[in-house]
């Protein structure tokens, strides 16, 4: 019996070559079909993201980039012989140990703020271009740029606000929820999001909220199947959480699907992750705007702004209403307590609103665009953008060292159409 | 901060306008030839939680309360029509953070409206009240009073079914409300029905009382009390409470309902207690 097991090298061969012309055939139409895109799965991490049309191993070959150095866009990973001759550190390469065909893995030990270059592969093969992104800056690191859009949907515009914003040098995107229309559905998240938005997912992490078309399947589930997000200790699915990124704390809030109210989980958490942020910046972010010149909602006003002023948040970032609108400072409760600035972004392709503009609003148009945020030391430079990327509004805020007060002065740009009363600067 | 800003506190406490009714199936006068009916009434929402559109209870940061005083005269045309004119003066108040409270107060508008009688079962008439009432414009941006947008309203009061000896009665109040879009304001719409069962307690020469039960449901497309829209989408609620009604005097020319409900199964609306108590009086009858 000995001998029937006895192969001849020639076969021995043969099905070695056999099993590699399979393996290159199965690796041969493995195809990305949804990303790669990152996320924030926690402070100090980037976790890449991506789906392909069959089940293979997958790995993330990653690299920094010299501030002086420019990689060749060709040099891809997989090709060893290219990585030797560039002047680049070698590529490190993080992978699964499972089979599967939806992918995540995480990039630690990063070195923070340094622009860094990437490339998922499937079996080993570059299964994608190289791409590139901001690591995590440090909590002392007083410069930020995000990005925040609401509401997409549609048309021409969310790639055109992916192009506009992945051109625009930010560290991640604020999305301020109904990411996917009309229902939130698992299959419309590629066609809807995943691929107008792919230049910019890939370059930034998109830290989304749910709005009210998310939770339309089955209370939002897709959304968490699709999003790898911060926990926040209490829930399941990370439907509200926060995370550092530089001197800035977000706090990312869910009102459409979480119970909200002084006696909930979600209130307690945010009083307590406010009282004790050490960021410089605070920021919010919650899908139903508690000021806008349409439709306001009051609850939120009564319950969460309190909280907002006590605190000292610099912005709220909401959506919803499909327009843009900047309101002045606005502090109900006090003093003690800072005034408030609400910013409404939900320009990202859905039909625009109709508004009345309030007394308290400070700018507003009703146009498609996105809002850039960039920080430096303790200025704030917060810029509206309609969908060609001029700047259609603009307000900064300075924080004096040793203050947490915020002085601010607001300006506007020329304004197209329908924008109306434009606040005056100091 | 922008100039205009900094008069913001003022400006929410400005008073301002307009109030829709904190309560549904309110009982009606009935209409007595050559003679006038008045009314006041006072109905408060104490301390609401707001249930959102999943029923989840969203519990205020601090105190709610929302008031709507009513005034109306009515003149019986015949015993079976009346004309009458109704002013609503309302007030909110959220209470209290770093001493200080949100509230607006005033005036909310006026309006007429028309009864009608038909036939009576159990000694109650059946009722209509078919009126506009003006809304004026809010002018404070936070808990406003007023909503701006002007209704027509219809309430009803049957007598549905009547028992121990045509003492009791089990009524059928339903109410609707329209208000016609207006700038960007779509159109509003409620429509509440209400079972009120009525139980005679002492039935006397000078006075009689009568226990009403009330069990009513509530839809409406958007959540708002006493011109707070506090959100914008479709809003329903079940109400179960208690009537006090003490008439005086011959014929009723006195009478006083105390009233006390409270919110069931609430979606996007708020939930609480809920008070009220009306004081009718007719002038001119039996004197």
């Amino acid at each position: 019996m000995h001998g029937a097991f006895a192969i001849p090298p020639a076969k021995i061969a043969a099905l070695m070559v056999l099993g590699i012309s399979l393996y290159r055939t199965s690796s041969a139409v493995t195809a990305l079909i949804r990303g790669p895109y990152l996320q924030r799965p926690g402070d100090t991490a980037i976790a890449i993201l991506w789906k392909t049309s069959s089940s293979n191993l997958g790995s993330v070959a990653y690299r920094p980039i010299p501030r002086a150095g420019q990689p060749r866009r060709d040099s891809g990973p997989s090709s060893r012989a290219q990585t030797a001759v560039t002047s680049l550190e070698p590529w490190k390469i993080a992978g699964e140990t499972l089979a599967q065909d939806s992918h995540r893995i995480a990039l630690h030990d990063l070195a923070p703020g340094v622009l860094y270059e990437y490339q998922v592969l499937a079996d080993g093969e570059a299964l994608s271009p190289t791409f590139r992104f901001r690591s995590p800056r440090c909590p002392a690191d007083p410069t930020l740029a995000f990005g925040v859009i609401g509401d997409t949907t549609g048309g021409t515009v969310p790639a055109a606000i992916a192009d506009k914003l992945s051109g625009a040098g930010v560290d991640l995107v604020l999305h301020v929820g109904d990411v996917v229309y009309p229902d939130g559905r698992l299959e419309d998240y590629d066609s809807n999001f995943f691929g107008p938005f792919a230049p910019l997912l890939s370059a930034a992490p998109m830290m989304p909220i749910l709005g009210d078309h998310d939770i339309r399947t089955a209370d939002g589930a897709p959304f968490f199947e699709v999003f790898d997000l911060p926990p926040n200790g209490l829930t399941p699915d990370p439907r509200f959480y926060s995370f550092r990124q530089g001197d800035a704390e977000f706090f990312c809030l869910d009102v459409e699907s979480s119970e909200f109210g002084e006696d909930s989980d979600q209130y307690r958490w945010l009083d307590h992750g406010l009282q004790t942020s050490t960021a410089v910046w605070k920021f919010v972010t919650l899908f139903e705007p508690p000021f806008t010149s349409e439709n306001s909602n009051v609850v939120e006003r009564l319950v969460l702004s309190p909280l907002f002023e006590r605190y000292g948040v610099d912005l709220v970032f909401s959506g919803h209403e499909h327009l843009y609108e900047r309101t002045k400072p606005i502090r109900l409760f006090g003093p003690p307590g800072t005034p408030v600035v609400y910013i409404v972004e939900g320009g990202g392709g859905a039909s625009v609103s109709n508004f009345d503009q309030e007394s308290f609003s400070a700018f507003l148009a009703a146009v498609y665009g996105y809002v850039t945020v960039r920080i430096e030391e303790r200025s704030l430079l917060l810029e509206a953008h309609d969908v060609s990327g001029a700047v259609i509004d603009s307000m900064t805020l300075f924080k004096p060292i040793g203050s947490n007060a915020t002085g601010e002065t607001c300006s506007a740009a020329a304004p197209p159409g329908d924008v109306r009363r434009p606040c005056a600067p100091l | 901060m922008c100039p205009a800003l900094r008069s913001f506190r003022a400006f929410a406490l400005a008073p301002a306008i307009l109030a829709p009714a904190l309560a549904f199936g309110e009982s009606l006068p009935e209409p007595v030839s050559g003679e006038i009916s008045a009314e006041t009434s006072f109905h408060a929402v104490l301390n609401p939680v707001y249930d959102d559109a999943n029923g989840r209870s969203n519990e205020l940061a601090h105190s709610l309360g929302l008031y709507r005083f009513q005034t109306s005269f009515s003149y019986g045309l015949s015993s079976s029509f009346a004309l009458g004119i109704v002013g609503t003066y309302a007030a909110n108040r959220y209470c209290c953070l770093n001493g200080i409270a949100l509230s607006d107060s005033g005036f909310t508008g006026g309006g007429l409206f028309f009864d009608w009688s038909s036939g009576a079962l159990a000694g109650r008439p059946n009722l209509v009240r078919l009126g506009y009432q003006t809304q004026r414009g809010p002018d404070n941006a936070v808990l406003p009073v007023s909503d701006g947008q002007d209704r027509l309203f219809l309430r009803s009061d049957w007598s549905i079914l009547a028992w121990r000896r045509d003492q009791a009665r089990l009524g059928m109040r339903l109410d609707l409300d329209y208000g016609p879009p207006f700038e960007i304001q779509k159109g509003y719409f409620r429509a509440s029905a209400e079972l009120a069962p009525q139980v005679p307690v002492v039935r006397s020469q000078g006075w009689d009382f009568d226990i009403v039960g009330t069990a009513g449901y509530l839809i409406a497309t958007d959540a708002r009390e006493n011109g707070t829209i506090y959100h914008n989408r479709n809003s329903k609620q079940a109400r179960v409470g208690a009537e006090l009604d003490l008439g005086l005097g011959r014929h009723r020319r006195d009478q006083i309902i105390l009233e006390a409900k409270h919110d069931f199964a609430a979606r996007n609306a708020l939930n609480g207690w809920r008070i009220g108590l009306t004081y009718r009086r007719r002038i001119g009858m039996g004197q």
